[in-house]
Formats: C-alpha cells, sequence, structure tokens
C-alpha cells in the first residue's frame, strides 16, 4: 500500500480532526491537539499538512460558517474522507499488531 | 468585537498571500487573537499577532507572479509548442517560404553586421589607442590642397627641440628592398620599415620570440614577423641569424633579435620587417631632409587631451621656422587618432587602401534593408495564413483563453522561427565561409569577436527584438476576432481592408527599387571607370622596373635588347607608370612670359623621344620629342592640355619659353622651349581632374625608373613574359624581373569599386529574391482566396487579359508609391555619390525606367504561376461547392 504512509504530524492532524468531527477547521485542531496531547503546533505547520493531507486525497474542506470572533470570516472545516480513514485504520492495525507482540497478555 | 488585531500586520498578510488561502487564514488569525485577548489581554494579543501572521509566512501561501504560474505550468507551453509545430508542418509551403526567406535575410544581415564591426575594430586593440595619433601633413600644391599620410623624416624635428617630454614619438618609413638569407635566392620584400626603437613603446605587439627590449637601439637590428621567419629559416632559431638587405645601393647585413606575431588584419599597419631607424644613415644616406614625404610619424600622449595642443604647438614651430624647404607650400599638421584612420583617412601613399565610414555604413543599411524585407515577408504571410486560423483563435476564446493567452501563442511561434533561422543562418555562413564570405570577413577577426560574451548577450536580444517585431503584428491582428463572428464564419469584415498588408509589400518594393537602383548605379560607374577613353593606350603594355642603379644607368642596353624581339613593338623609359598613383614628382617650373607663374610646382613625366609613341598619346599642336634635335635632351618640354590652358590658347603655348627646375640629388634647371601640347590623358584615377603636366626628356638615372614595353596582340602573353625574363636575366643576373601590367595596375586603382559593386550585386540579388519569395507566397494567397471571384468573371466572359488585368491591378498603385518614395532618396544619395569623381556617368532617367522595368518583371514573374493557373482553372470546379 505504497504511498498511504503518513507522517507523523499528518497523522495526529489526521486523527484530531477525525476525533472533532464536523467542526475542525485551524484553530480547532490546534486547541485540541494541546489539549489532548500538550503539544504547541504552529498553526501555519496546521494549515500546510492540511492542505497537503487534502491534495493527498484524505481529507476534504468546504467552507463552513462566519462566527463573529472569526472577523466574519468563513471556516475551512476538514472532513476524512474514506481513504483518509483507511489510512487511519491501516496505521492503527500496524501498531497494534506489533504492540501485541511486545505484550501480548494485552490482547 | 470591538477590539481589533494591528491592521498593519493585516496589511502585510493580504500583500503576501494568495486571495484563496486568505479568507481561513485571516479567520483563524482572528479567531487566535480573539482567544488571546480573552484568556491574558488585549495588549498582549496586539503584541503577538504579527508572530502568528508570520507563520504563515510560507512558500505555499505566497502569491504566484502571473508569468511564474505561467512558466511554471509546463502543460500550456507544451501545448502552445505543439500547435507551433502543427502548424508549422500543416502548411509545409508557406513555412518553407518563411523559414527560407528568414534564414537567408538573417544570414546576410548577420554578415553585414560582422562586416560593420569588423571595419569599426581596426587598431582599436592596442593598449591606450585614444591617446595615440599618426602626425599626418596637408599642403598646398600649386592650388591644389594635398593630404599626404607620410611625411618627411625630419618632421619629428619640430617636436625634439623644446618640446615637453609628454609624449612618445616613433618614424616609420616603409623602404622595399631585396633580402637574402645565406644561399637561399633573393626575394622582393615591400613591407620592409625602417622605426624609431620607440616603435614598441607605442605599439607593443605581441612577441614570440627573442625580446622587444632595445631591440632596436643599434643600427642594422631587425624584427620580423612570425610567418617571415617561417618562410626565411624554417625550423631554425631566427635570432641571431643575419639577413642581407639591398634596397639597390649595396648589401647591407641585418641582425635578427625579435620575432613577433603577424599582424591582424584589422590593422591600419602593412609590414613584415622593422629594422632600426639608425640603420638608414647607411642605408638611405639622405633621407634625413624636409623634402621627401617617406615616413609615418606617430605619437601616443601621455595625456589623450594633448593631442590639440601638440598639433598647435608644431603648427607654431612649423611656421616660425619659415619655408622648411618642404617640397609643398603652406604645410600643416594633421593629428589622425589610430583608430579612425581605417575609416576615414584616405591621404596619398597610405600603408593599404583604407575603407571610408560611408561604405560601411552603406554596407550596415544595405544588412538593414534585407532583414527588412525578410521580416515583411514574414509578417505578411504569417497574418495571411492567421486568417485561416480563425476557428482555433475562436474556439479558444470561447473557451476561456484569455488574450495574453493567444498572443503567446504567435510570439511563441515567431520565436520559433527566428530562433531557426538564426541557428540555421550560422549553419550557412559557415559552410559558406570561404568562397563569398571570405572576401569580405577575415576570419580570425570574426571568429574573436563571436568568441566574446557580450556577442551571445547582443545575440539574445536581438532574437528577443526581431520576435517581438516579427510577432507583434500577427499576434494582434488574431486576437480581434470576435468569437461569434468566427463561428457563425461571418469574417468579411476582417478581411476586406489588408491595409497593412499593403504598406509592407508596398516598402518592400520601395526598398527593392533603391537596391535595384544603387547596384546599376555602382556596376555602371565601375564599367565606365574601367572603359572611359584615358587617352593613352594601355592593351599589350607591360612596365620593368629598373630595380638598382646598375639598371638605371644602362637601361638603354636592356630597352635595344628588348626592342629586338619580335613581338615587341616600341620600347620607352619614363621616370613613373600610370597606374601606380604617385611618382609624378612635383617640380618649380616657371615661364618668364609669365611672371605670375613662378614659383608653381607641377606633376612632371621624364621620358625618352619614344614614350608618346609607345602609349599612343596624341599631340594637339606642336611635335613630338626626336633624336634629330640634340637639343630636346635638355631644352624641350611638351605640355598636357590642362598645363596649356594655365598659360593661353594652345597655339600661343607652343614655342614659349619655359624653365623647370629638377632635382636629381641636386637641383638641376633647365631651360628650353615647350614643343609640343598632348591631349590630356588620365594619368591619375579617375577621381581626380587632369592635373598639368609637364613631359620632359630624362636620361639621369635618378628618374629612369622604368622601362615602358608594348606588345603585339598575337602569339601567348606567357611566352611572351618568360621570353622577356630571359632578356632580363642575361641583362641583370642578380635580381628577379619585376613586371607590371598596366592594364592590371590601373584596375587596382578602382580596386574599392570593384568590390563595393559586387558585394551590393550580391546581396542586392538576394534581398530581390527573398522579396520575390515573399511575393509569390502572397499572390498564391490571394489567388487561393479569390477563386470564386475569377470564376464569377470567367463565367460572365471575362478575357484572359481581364483577369490578369483585375489581379495585377492592386500591385500598379503599391509600385506608383514605391517609386515616389524611392527615387528621391536614389536621386539624392547618387549625386552625393557620383560627386566623388571627377568623371562619372549621368544616372538619368533611363536609369529609372530601367530600374522600374526590372521590378514590375519581377513581380509579374513571381505571380506568373499563379496568373496561368487562374487562366487555366475551370470555374465550375470552384462554384460548384456554394
Amino acid at each position: 500500500m505504497k504511498g498511504t504512509f503518513i507522517g507523523e504530524l499528518e497523522e495526529l492532524i489526521l486523527l484530531t480532526a477525525a476525533a472533532l468531527g464536523n467542526d475542525a477547521y485551524g484553530v480547532a485542531i490546534v486547541a485540541e491537539i494541546k489539549e489532548t496531547t500538550g503539544r504547541e503546533v504552529n498553526i501555519g505547520a496546521i494549515h500546510t499538512v492540511l492542505r497537503r493531507l487534502e491534495d493527498k486525497g484524505f481529507m476534504k474542506s468546504r467552507l463552513g460558517g462566519a462566527t463573529s470572533e472569526r472577523g466574519g470570516r468563513r471556516k475551512r472545516i476538514y472532513t476524512l474522507t474514506h481513504a483518509g480513514q483507511a489510512t487511519l485504520d491501516h496505521a492503527y492495525e500496524i501498531r497494534s499488531t506489533l504492540y501485541k507482540r511486545i505484550r501480548p497478555s494485552l490482547s | 468585537m470591538s477590539e481589533l488585531p494591528p491592521r498593519w500586520a493585516l496589511t502585510f498578510l493580504r500583500w503576501f498571500c494568495r486571495r484563496d488561502h486568505l479568507e481561513e487564514i485571516e479567520g483563524d488569525l482572528f479567531e487566535l487573537f480573539d482567544n488571546k485577548s480573552g484568556l491574558r489581554n488585549y495588549s498582549y494579543a496586539r503584541r503577538t499577532f504579527f508572530f502568528d501572521v508570520l507563520k504563515f509566512f510560507r512558500w505555499s501561501n505566497f502569491k504566484k507572479p502571473r508569468t511564474m504560474k505561467y512558466l511554471i505550468n509546463s502543460g500550456l507551453w507544451n501545448h502552445n509548442l505543439k500547435i507551433s509545430l502543427r502548424v508549422l508542418k500543416k502548411n509545409p509551403f508557406f513555412s518553407g517560404i518563411n523559414i527560407s526567406g528568414l534564414v537567408l535575410g538573417t544570414s546576410a544581415f548577420i554578415i553585414l553586421l560582422l562586416y560593420y564591426f569588423q571595419e569599426n575594430s581596426f587598431d582599436s586593440f592596442f593598449p591606450q589607442h585614444q591617446s595615440i595619433y599618426r602626425v599626418a601633413m596637408n599642403s598646398i600644391d600649386d592650388g591644389q590642397f594635398q593630404e599626404s599620410a607620410k611625411s618627411p623624416v625630419r618632421l619629428i624635428d619640430l617636436y625634439r627641440d623644446g618640446v615637453s617630454p609628454e609624449a612618445t614619438f616613433s618614424r616609420m618609413m616603409p623602404w622595399p628592398g631585396y633580402l637574402k638569407y645565406e644561399a637561399d635566392e633573393k626575394r622582393k620584400e615591400n613591407k620592409f620599415v625602417f622605426a624609431d626603437e620607440t616603435v614598441f613603446d607605442i605599439f607593443p605587439l605581441p612577441v614570440v620570440k627573442g625580446s622587444l627590449e632595445n631591440a632596436l637601439n643599434a643600427p642594422f637590428q631587425l624584427v620580423i614577423t612570425q610567418h617571415k621567419a617561417k618562410q626565411y629559416f624554417g625550423d631554425e632559431n631566427p635570432i641571431g641569424k643575419t639577413i642581407s638587405y639591398d634596397e639597390g645601393s649595396g648589401e647591407f647585413e641585418f641582425n635578427v633579435v625579435a620575432v613577433i606575431e603577424d599582424l591582424p588584419f584589422n590593422t591600419h599597419f602593412d609590414f613584415d620587417f622593422i629594422a632600426s631607424f639608425n640603420s638608414l644613415n647607411q642605408v638611405v644616406p639622405w633621407h634625413n631632409n624636409w623634402f621627401y614625404p617617406t615616413t609615418y610619424l606617430y605619437a601616443k600622449f601621455q595625456d589623450p587631451s594633448a593631442a590639440e595642443k601638440f598639433e598647435k604647438l608644431g603648427q607654431q614651430i612649423l611656421e616660425k621656422r619659415g619655408n622648411p624647404n618642404y617640397i609643398r607650400d603652406e604645410p600643416q599638421i594633421a593629428l589622425q587618432p589610430l583608430s579612425e584612420i581605417h575609416l576615414s583617412s584616405n591621404r596619398q601613399g597610405e600603408w593599404k587602401p583604407n575603407n571610408t565610414q560611408i561604405d560601411t555604413r552603406f554596407f550596415l543599411f544595405l544588412g538593414i534593408f534585407i532583414l527588412t524585407i525578410a521580416i515583411i515577408n514574414y509578417v505578411n504571410l504569417t497574418t495571411a495564413n492567421s486568417q485561416q486560423r480563425t476557428k482555433e483563435i475562436g474556439i479558444k476564446k470561447a473557451m476561456g483563453s484569455e488574450k495574453g493567452q493567444l498572443m503567446r501563442q504567435f510570439f511563441l511561434e515567431s520565436f520559433l522561427m527566428i530562433s531557426a533561422s538564426i541557428f540555421l543562418a550560422t549553419i550557412f555562413l559557415l559552410a559558406l565561409w570561404n568562397p563569398i564570405i571570405g572576401q569580405l570577413l577575415d576570419k580570425s577577426v570574426i571568429f574573436d569577436f563571436l568568441a566574446r560574451f557580450e556577442t551571445i548577450l547582443w545575440v539574445m536580444f536581438g532574437a528577443f527584438l526581431l520576435t517581438l517585431i516579427s510577432g507583434i503584428y500577427p499576434a494582434l491582428t488574431s486576437i480581434r476576432y470576435n468569437p461569434v463572428d468566427v463561428i457563425r464564419n461571418n469574417l468579411g469584415k476582417y478581411m476586406k481592408k489588408g491595409m497593412q498588408r499593403r504598406v509592407l509589400v508596398t516598402m518592400q518594393f520601395a526598398i527593392s527599387m533603391f537596391l535595384i537602383l544603387f547596384t546599376m548605379l555602382l556596376i555602371r560607374q565601375y564599367y565606365f571607370l574601367q572603359t572611359k577613353n584615358t587617352g593613352f593606350d594601355k592593351d599589350y603594355m607591360v612596365a620593368l622596373r629598373m630595380l638598382d642603379d646598375y639598371d638605371a644607368k644602362n637601361y638603354e642596353t636592356l630597352k635595344s635588347n628588348l626592342k629586338n624581339m619580335s613581338f615587341v613593338k616600341e620600347v620607352a623609359v619614363s621616370s613613373t607608370v600610370i597606374g601606380l598613383g604617385e611618382g609624378f614628382h612635383g617640380f618649380n617650373v616657371s615661364f618668364p612670359d609669365h611672371p605670375n607663374m613662378t614659383d608653381s610646382e607641377w606633376f612632371t613625366l621624364g621620358v625618352d623621344e619614344d614614350y608618346l609613341k609607345t602609349y599612343g598619346i596624341d599631340l594637339v599642336a606642336g611635335r613630338d620629342f626626336s633624336e634629330e634635335f640634340k637639343t630636346d635632351e635638355r631644352q624641350a618640354f611638351i605640355l598636357n592640355k590642362a598645363a596649356a590652358s594655365k598659360l593661353g590658347s594652345i597655339e600661343e603655348v607652343v614655342g614659349m619659353e619655359m624653365e623647370l627646375t629638377i632635382y636629381t640629388g641636386r637641383a638641376d634647371k633647365r631651360k628650353g622651349k615647350i614643343v609640343g601640347v598632348v591631349d590630356d590623358f588620365h594619368y591619375q584615377s579617375l577621381y581626380e581632374d587632369v592635373q598639368p603636366l609637364v613631359i620632359y626628356i630624362n636620361k639621369h638615372q635618378h628618374y629612369t625608373d622604368f622601362l615602358n614595353v608594348k606588345l603585339t596582340p598575337d602569339g601567348s602573353i606567357v611566352d611572351q613574359v618568360e621570353a622577356i625574363e630571359a632578356t632580363y636575366a642575361a641583362f641583370n643576373e642578380d635580381k628577379p624581373m619585376e613586371l607590371i601590367f598596366i592594364e592590371d595596375e590601373i584596375r587596382l586603382t578602382y580596386q574599392r569599386e570593384l568590390v563595393s559593386s559586387k558585394i551590393m550585386t550580391w546581396f542586392t540579388l538576394l534581398s530581390i529574391f527573398i522579396a520575390s519569395l515573399g511575393a509569390f507566397g502572397l499572390a498564391t494567397y490571394s489567388f487561393r482566396r479569390r477563386t470564386k471571384e475569377i470564376g464569377v468573371r470567367k463565367v460572365l466572359g471575362a478575357s484572359s487579359g481581364d483577369i490578369t488585368m483585375v489581379v495585377m491591378k492592386e500591385y500598379f498603385t503599391m509600385i506608383l508609391i514605391a517609386c515616389i518614395v524611392s527615387w528621391p532618396f536614389v536621386y539624392y544619395l547618387s549625386n552625393k555619390w557620383l560627386n566623388n569623381f571627377a568623371y562619372s556617368i549621368d544616372f538619368g532617367v533611363t536609369y529609372y525606367l530601367v530600374g522600374l522595368v526590372i521590378l514590375v518583371s519581377i513581380i509579374l514573374l513571381s505571380n506568373l504561376q499563379q496568373i496561368m493557373w487562374s487562366l487555366n482553372m475551370k470555374p465550375i470546379d470552384y462554384l460548384r461547392d456554394e
């Protein structure tokens, strides 16, 4: 499955976006990552990665509603595509397979 | 939300960020700002806002400039390229004409441009050439203004006495002689000069062997060029070897101290041997005088602006000295900048014939003309053809092509064509190098020029410029089509005029007319110079040069030996030969009957009693010299008509008293009578009016320099020359014979006209060919467009003549305008050019009419095939499809 492997940050963002469901956009993802992992991710980097994931076909985007705290600008809401979902599943599968070998008791 | 992030940071963001990312980024930034001011405070949020903006300062968010977007978009390039190639392929006829016209045009242009550069590059390779000057002299000679490149040896004294050391001077005196190395045979070397040791300070020539340090300090030292070293010494080391030199008064041994590289082509100098100037004290003991202009004087100033000062200073000293016994009156000093000599100096006694600025510019314009014709062809054929591409353009427009994109298509096409033709032209040039271009261009100069980096930049710039010029019109015409018209096939309104095409074709006709007329002018004038009755018989005339004192003293023996040969008609001795253009020494004449004519100097020719017979020069009054009158030898003179007319009527002149002072190492005054007057014969070039000439009998060895031999026309000239050579060898065993063919010598005088008219003819033919290629292409196109019209006319009963008239009608106005435009130019320029000559053809109306006929026939010829086709076509074939 060449080409479906994704980088660490890409995977993290993909997961977070999936977790956020219908409200995944730049600032929300940054906040979510900070909350769950404590990592401060550069907002510019998030945008670049989101666009890259979209180019690769793992996500798709649409323009969402405007809010007053955004100065009337609309959000770009990202959602996972089927391919994105499959990639996440695949990554999880690989990890859990390997993990189970280390800690067989967990299975 | 009342608090806002800093405006300038947003302005910055909007400046760099691409528009489709902007809304989302701005939204996120605002949200972050809002969060921060909620969490901390407003001023913190303001302070950090800019850093958040910076986080988006990434390549992927940048605006891409339009061109960059375009460059990156290789798909579109590929598309354009593909279309361009398809267009070329689809219409091989037009493409072929287009490319061949452009290739020929650019080749011609490149050749002539290179020629221009070459001619302008003369002598500018010498370091600090701006501060090097030649000191030439002007003078008045019998009321005639004379300009001489050479000056007397002692001119340098002006500057030696009490002039500041801010300048370096060097004299160079060419003095041909016979050279011999050990047992090898003697060789005549015309390019032998004597020069002061400072010559290499002014002109540092590259050394191959030995050293130029003090090279010319001592007498009898010699510096020679590489190819002469090879010729004389082969592979031996020439340094330290001796060569013997003989100019007619004994042999002198010269010691070779250095070998220099051969002189490059682009210098006005012409020498192979440089000997130390102080050797002249022994070689030519009388050289150091104020009398004969034998020497070139060069000066290099520390400060380039000093030239004017030195010119004035020299002039002042010259005037203070009074009459410095210079050969001519009112001597004047003229400083010539070194690098301008080749294109501006045309004085007596130049090293080699120089060119003129006018000639080189003329050729440059010729090149531009030819290129213009070729580009007009391209523009015409491309616009004509673009009307067949309306569908392509219409559809592209309907699909949303921008104007710029459509224009790019046309620019790309013309760029392809132009670069292809420059490439092909270069190959063409290299392939043709030797036969044709070699006459015009010197390989080493050109290759040196081509190897420079600037040249490449210029070529690229030129290609770019040509692309713009040739692409702009097709590009602009094609984009104006309205797609609706195109798709509904409603193109009539774009077609009807073709005004620009007519203007361009008229321009081509005007240029062609100009070139045709000017070529005729050059050829006719050259032919005229060649065939004009010169007043003497130059056919089957040869002259033997008397090579040394022995020859000059004993010429009578040789004369009688030659006269005994069966094929020799006449033999006569003379002081110089017509066609050499020099040696008609100016000597002082005076006439007791005309006291006001004392102190005039007239050209003279020393001869013997057989001279006039030999050359068939007609007497108009009086008698020829004769051996019957013993007194003739010192007391008789014959004048030409130009001289006689200064003294009175021809009848009055015969019998008039006259005195002539010739100079044979000392002044020799002869008193006598004028015994005859001869018709004016052109002893100088036809650039000048015939000057007064005194013919006198001379048997003094100083001036018995040539034996003129009249041969009979029957028999092989080669055998005759061989027989003469044998006779000469028996007479003087020491030297190889030097024979001059008078007719060749005269022809050489007009070498420049010959070369110019040749070049002009070739390039005119070329440009006419290019123009007729274009006319042919256009004719084909316009006939294709008018098939229906011709068909209908035929059906309605038009005769062949009618149809030809209808088709050719539009040409007549164009030709008429071309004539109106070009004739005044030709009239003005031809008069200006012909004024250079004292004797010239009358370039009258007939020539203009002949030019017109030539142009019309060329146009008719290029239309001929199409006319024939339209006469033979069956109307039904072309009318049926409606």
